[in-house]
C-alpha cells in the first residue's frame, strides 16, 4: 500500500461524521459497515451508530459514521454535525437536512425516488425530485447527484456499492480509493465480490 | 458476522455492541447460552449460537421459549457449576421478575450472567424503561458499559464476579451500544471446562421460614459488593483536581459528556466522575467530589438512577458543608424534546444543560441555517409510513378478520399483541387491532373481555398472537379462558419464525439456531390436548378463510383460527408476479377509490395517477394472490410465465 495510514493524515475534522440516509432495503446497513471497517483498517478510531428492525418494513433507516484519530466518539452525530451525507434516495435525504445538516455539508445522493406506501396508492404525491434537488443544491457546499439506481439496473449491479464508489471517489469520505476496494474484497464472497467490485469502481467513474 | 472465537489476544477489531458482549462471555469461558429475541438484544446469541459449533469448547445455546424460562434454564446451569449468560430487552426483565427476586436470596456457583439490552426513545419497544432499578428491587450488582470496549470487559469480568460474591450480576447495555459499532482489543479465550453438577447436600430454596436470613445475608454480601466496586477502574474521574463544576456520567452518556465537555472547551474546567457501576451504589467513589462540588450535572439514561443516589449521598453528608446545585432531570435541567426522562441521551441534551450550569450563551451558530432549511425543505416532507412487506400473509390474515367480524356484526375488535403482525393497529392491517401491551396480553386481555358477557358486555373480540408469542406467553391466558367458561376465538399469525426480530426460530419452528431441520411443537397438536375446536387455515385463500373464521365466531366456547402461511421475507415466493389487464381496471370508480393500492396498501399495488390506472410494482410484487382474489372487477391476474404453471385464482 503506496498510500500513508490515515491516522497520520489528519481528517477534515475531528471526528469526522458521515450520515447515510435511506429507506429500509437499500443495503444502509452494509454500506456503512463497510465504510466503518475502511476507516478501521485505515488506522482510524470508528463509531458505528445504527437503528434497524423495524424500519426494514418500508420505514426510513439512517446510519451514522464517526472517524477520529484519537477519540472514541458516541454514535449519535449531534445536531448540525454532518460533514457528509450520503443519501440513496432524495426524499430522505432532505427529511436529515434540518437536524443534521451545516452549510459546509457535502451531499451525494441518488435521486431516484422509493415511493412511501401512501404515494404508491395515489393517496398523496411524491415531491417532485426536481424541487428536492434545488433545495439541496442552494443549501449545502456541494453535491453530488449519481444516478447509481438506473446503473444498477442496467448492469445488475447493487446500487448501495456504486454509490460508495461515486462517494470515495468524490472525496466526500476520506478514504484511499484502492484501500476500499481491498476492503470490499474481503467483505464479500464468491459473486456477489466480483459484483460489488465492479459496482464500487462504476460508481468512482460517475463523479 | 464476525468470528468471534479467534485466538489472538491484543489484536484490535471492529465490534458491533452486542458482538462485544458476546466476546467478553466467550472469553470468559462461557457453558450455557440462553435468551429470548428482543430488539436490541437479538444478536448477542445468534453470535454465541454461531461461535459454538465447530472444533473447540462445547457450549449450550438457546432460543428459550420466555425470558422467564431462560432464566430458570441459565440458573441451573449455574447451580450446577457452569458459566452462563442469559440475554433479552428490557421487557424481558419483567417477564423474569419472579424468578430474579428469587434467586437473588438463594445465590449462583457457576457465573451467572444476565445481560439486559434496554431501548431508550422505545425505538422498537412498547416501553421506556430503566432496567437498572431493577437491580435496586432485586439487590443484585449491576454494571453499565460506557464502551464497546467495557462492553467486553464487563461482560467476562462479570462472570468472576458473580463467582466472587455468590450472585447473579447483571450488565446493563443501551440500543446505541448493542447496535453500534466500536473498537475493541480482544483478550485470551479461558479454555478450562467442568463437569456439571448439582450439589444436592446443599440445596437452593427460597421458600419459608428461612428468607429472613437470606435476605440478611445477601444485603451483607451487598455491603462487600459495595467496597470492591469502590475501588473498581470502571469508576473513573478526568479533569481537573477538586473541580467545583463536576458532570457524573454512567453508560453511553459518558461519551456523549466527553464530547459536550471539548466541544464547548470546557475540559480544564470541568470534571467528569464515570460511573461504571452504579449498584451498589459506590459511595466512597463520589463523596470526595461532593466535598468540592458546588455544581452537579447527571449525564444518563433512562431515569434519574445514578442522579437519585447522589441525592441521597449529599444529604446524608450535609452537615457542616455548603449547599451544591444540581442539575438534572428531576429539576428538569437535563432534558430532551420531549421533557426530563423521556426520549433518548445526545450530546446536544449534554451541551444544552452544561450551558445553564456553566452559564454560557447557548450556540447560535446554525440557527440562520436551520432556519432556511425548514422554510426551503418543509412544504416538500411527506411521512414514511411502514408497512407489511408485499406478500405478508398478516395482511391477509387481518383481511379475513376485518371481513369477518363486518358480517358478524356485533362491533367486533382484535385485542393483538407484540410482532409484525401488531402493525395490524394501523392501515396496514386495516386498524382491527384495538388493545396491545406486552407479551401474551392479547389473550390475557381477550380472556377478560370475553369473561364480560354476563355483565352486559355485547362487543365481540378475537385474540390474535404470533407463533413465537403464542408460545411465550398466550397458553396460559388461553387455557385461563377455557377454564372460565369464555365464548372467546383466538387467532394464532403462524408464520413459522420469529419475524420482527430476525426470523429467530422458536418452538414451532422448522429449524433450530443453525439452521437445521427440526420437527416443530404444533400449535394445533397444544389446542387439540386442550379438548379445543382448531382450525388451521391458509389466509390467502380468501373466501374460505372468511367463511372458516365467520362459522367459528359463531360456536361457543375457546376456539382457535391458526392462519398458517410463510413471513415472505423469510421465504420468498417463486411464482409469477400479479399484473392489472388495464382494460379491465376501472381506476378511481371501482367502488372502494383504488381498492387495490389504496386500502390493501401492498407495496407492489401501485397507482398510475396520468393514466388513472392500477398497475403492480414488479420490484416489490410476491405472487401472493392477494389483490388478485380481493379486485372487485377482477382486473388483476397472475401474470402469465414461461414455464410455470398457471393459477386458476
Amino acid at each position: 500500500m503506496m498510500v500513508e495510514p490515515g491516522a497520520e493524515r489528519g481528517l477534515p475534522a475531528d471526528p469526522f461524521n458521515l450520515l447515510i440516509t435511506g429507506v429500509g432495503g437499500q443495503g444502509i446497513v452494509t454500506a456503512s459497515r463497510l465504510l466503518a471497517q475502511v476507516a478501521w483498517s485505515d488506522g482510524y478510531q470508528v463509531t458505528v451508530g445504527e437503528t434497524y428492525g423495524l424500519s426494514q418494513r418500508s420505514g426510513p433507516v439512517a446510519s451514522h459514521v464517526r472517524l477520529s484519530r484519537h477519540l472514541q466518539a458516541p454514535p449519535q452525530i449531534p445536531n448540525g454535525g454532518a460533514h457528509t451525507i450520503l443519501g440513496l434516495e432524495p426524499l430522505e435525504t432532505i427529511r436529515v437536512l434540518e437536524q443534521f445538516a451545516q452549510p459546509e455539508s457535502q451531499v451525494v445522493l441518488d435521486p431516484t425516488p422509493v415511493f412511501p406506501i401512501d404515494v404508491q396508492s395515489g393517496t398523496i404525491p411524491y415531491p417532485p425530485v426536481a424541487q428536492m434537488l434545488e433545495a439541496i443544491q442552494g443549501l449545502v457546499k456541494a453535491v453530488w447527484v449519481v444516478q447509481a439506481q438506473s446503473l444498477a439496473q442496467s448492469h445488475g449491479l447493487p446500487q448501495n456499492l456504486i454509490l460508495v464508489g461515486a462517494l470515495v471517489g468524490c472525496g466526500a469520505f476520506p478514504a484511499p480509493p484502492a484501500l476500499l476496494a481491498e476492503v470490499i474484497g474481503q467483505f464479500f464472497t464468491g459473486q456477489h465480490r466480483e459484483a460489488a467490485l465492479r459496482a464500487y469502481h462504476l460508481g468512482l467513474e460517475q463523479v | 458476522m464476525t468470528d468471534l472465537t479467534l485466538d489472538q489476544p491484543g489484536s484490535r477489531v471492529l465490534l458491533m455492541g452486542n458482538e462485544a458482549i458476546a466476546r467478553g462471555a466467550i472469553e470468559a469461558g462461557v457453558d450455557f447460552c440462553s435468551g429470548y429475541p428482543g430488539n436490541p438484544s437479538s444478536e448477542i446469541i445468534e453470535c454465541l449460537a454461531a461461535a459454538s459449533r465447530g472444533a473447540g469448547r462445547s457450549r449450550h445455546v438457546e432460543w428459550s421459549i420466555n425470558e422467564k424460562v431462560a432464566l430458570e434454564a441459565a440458573a441451573a446451569a449455574s447451580f450446577a457449576g457452569l458459566r452462563a449468560v442469559v440475554t433479552m430487552k428490557q421487557n424481558g426483565l419483567n417477564v423474569c421478575a419472579d424468578f430474579l427476586t428469587t434467586v437473588n436470596l438463594t445465590g449462583s456457583r457457576g457465573g451467572l450472567v444476565l445481560v439486559v439490552c434496554d431501548d431508550p426513545a422505545a425505538l422498537s419497544s412498547g416501553n421506556e424503561q430503566d432496567s437498572r432499578q431493577y437491580a435496586r428491587l432485586a439487590q443484585l450488582p449491576l454494571i453499565e458499559p460506557a464502551t464497546f470496549q467495557e462492553a467486553k470487559e464487563m461482560t467476562r469480568m462479570a462472570f468472576e464476579f458473580s463467582e466472587r460474591f455468590g450472585l447473579l450480576v447483571i450488565v446493563r447495555s443501551v440500543s446505541r451500544l448493542s447496535h453500534g459499532q466500536g473498537g475493541v482489543e480482544l483478550g485470551p479465550i479461558r479454555k478450562e471446562q467442568t463437569i456439571p453438577h448439582y450439589d444436592v447436600s446443599r440445596p437452593l430454596l427460597a421458600a419459608p421460614p428461612i428468607q429472613q436470613n437470606l435476605h440478611q445475608r445477601l444485603l451483607n454480601t451487598m455491603e462487600g459488593v459495595r467496597q470492591v466496586w469502590e475501588g473498581s477502574p470502571f469508576n473513573e474521574y478526568s479533569g481537573p483536581v477538586e473541580a467545583e463544576d463536576l458532570v457524573i456520567a454512567s453508560g453511553l452518556g459518558w461519551l456523549c459528556a466527553q464530547e459536550a465537555i471539548r466541544s464547548l472547551g470546557l475540559k480544564g474546567r470541568v470534571g467528569l466522575l464515570k460511573i461504571g457501576t452504579p449498584w451498589p451504589f459506590p459511595n466512597g467513589v463520589v463523596i470526595p467530589h461532593l466535598q468540592r462540588a458546588r455544581r452537579v450535572l447527571f449525564v444518563e439514561e433512562v431515569d434519574p438512577f445514578v442522579e437519585e443516589n447522589v441525592k441521597i449521598l449529599t444529604a446524608e453528608q450535609a452537615r457542616g458543608r455548603d449547599p451544591i446545585a444540581f442539575y438534572g432531570k428531576r429539576n428538569g435541567q437535563v432534558r430532551g424534546p420531549f421533557g426530563p426522562g423521556v426520549g433518548e441521551l445526545s450530546t446536544d441534551i449534554v451541551v444544552q444543560a452544561l450551558e445553564r450550569m456553566m452559564g454560557l450563551s447557548p450556540s447560535r451558530r446554525l440557527e440562520g441555517f436551520r432556519q432556511q432549511v425548514k422554510e426551503t425543505v418543509h412544504p416538500l416532507l411527506i411521512p414514511r409510513a411502514l408497512s407489511y412487506c408485499a406478500g405478508c400473509p398478516h395482511r391477509a390474515s387481518f383481511w379475513v378478520i376485518k371481513a369477518a367480524l363486518a358480517l358478524d356484526g356485533q362491533d367486533g375488535f382484535v385485542a393483538g399483541d407484540i410482532g409484525c403482525y401488531g402493525m395490524a393497529m394501523g392501515p396496514t392491517g386495516f386498524s382491527q387491532i384495538k388493545a396491545l401491551h406486552c407479551m401474551g396480553s392479547g389473550y390475557g386481555n381477550a380472556s377478560g373481555f370475553a369473561s364480560l358477557r354476563s355483565l352486559g358486555f355485547k362487543q365481540r373480540v378475537i385474540a390474535a398472537a404470533g407463533d413465537s408469542t403464542f408460545f411465550h406467553a398466550a397458553i396460559p391466558a388461553l387455557i385461563n379462558a377455557q377454564v372460565q367458561g369464555a365464548e372467546l376465538t383466538c387467532v394464532v399469525l403462524d408464520n413459522g419464525v420469529t419475524a420482527m426480530t430476525g426470523f429467530q426460530p422458536h418452538p414451532g419452528s422448522t429449524f433450530n439456531p443453525w439452521r437445521e431441520e427440526v420437527e416443530p411443537i404444533r400449535v394445533e397438536a397444544l389446542c387439540s390436548g386442550l379438548g379445543l375446536e382448531v382450525r388451521v387455515q391458509d389466509p390467502f385463500q380468501v373466501k374460505e378463510a372468511t367463511v372458516a373464521l365467520y362459522d367459528l365466531l359463531q360456536r361457543p366456547g375457546v376456539k382457535v383460527m391458526i392462519f398458517r402461511s410463510p413471513c415472505v421475507l423469510y421465504q420468498r415466493r417463486q411464482g409469477p408476479k400479479a399484473m392489472v389487464e388495464q382494460g379491465r381496471c376501472i381506476g378511481d370508480e371501482c367502488g372502494c377509490a383504488r381498492f387495490c393500492a389504496r386500502v390493501l396498501g401492498c407495496p407492489g399495488n401501485a397507482w398510475d395517477g396520468a393514466k388513472g390506472k392500477a398497475y403492480i410494482d414488479e420490484r416489490f410484487c410476491d405472487g401472493c394472490g392477494l389483490c388478485i382474489e380481493l379486485c372487485p372487477t377482477g382486473a388483476i391476474v397472475f401474470s402469465p410465465a414461461e414455464g410455470k404453471k398457471g393459477h386458476d385464482g
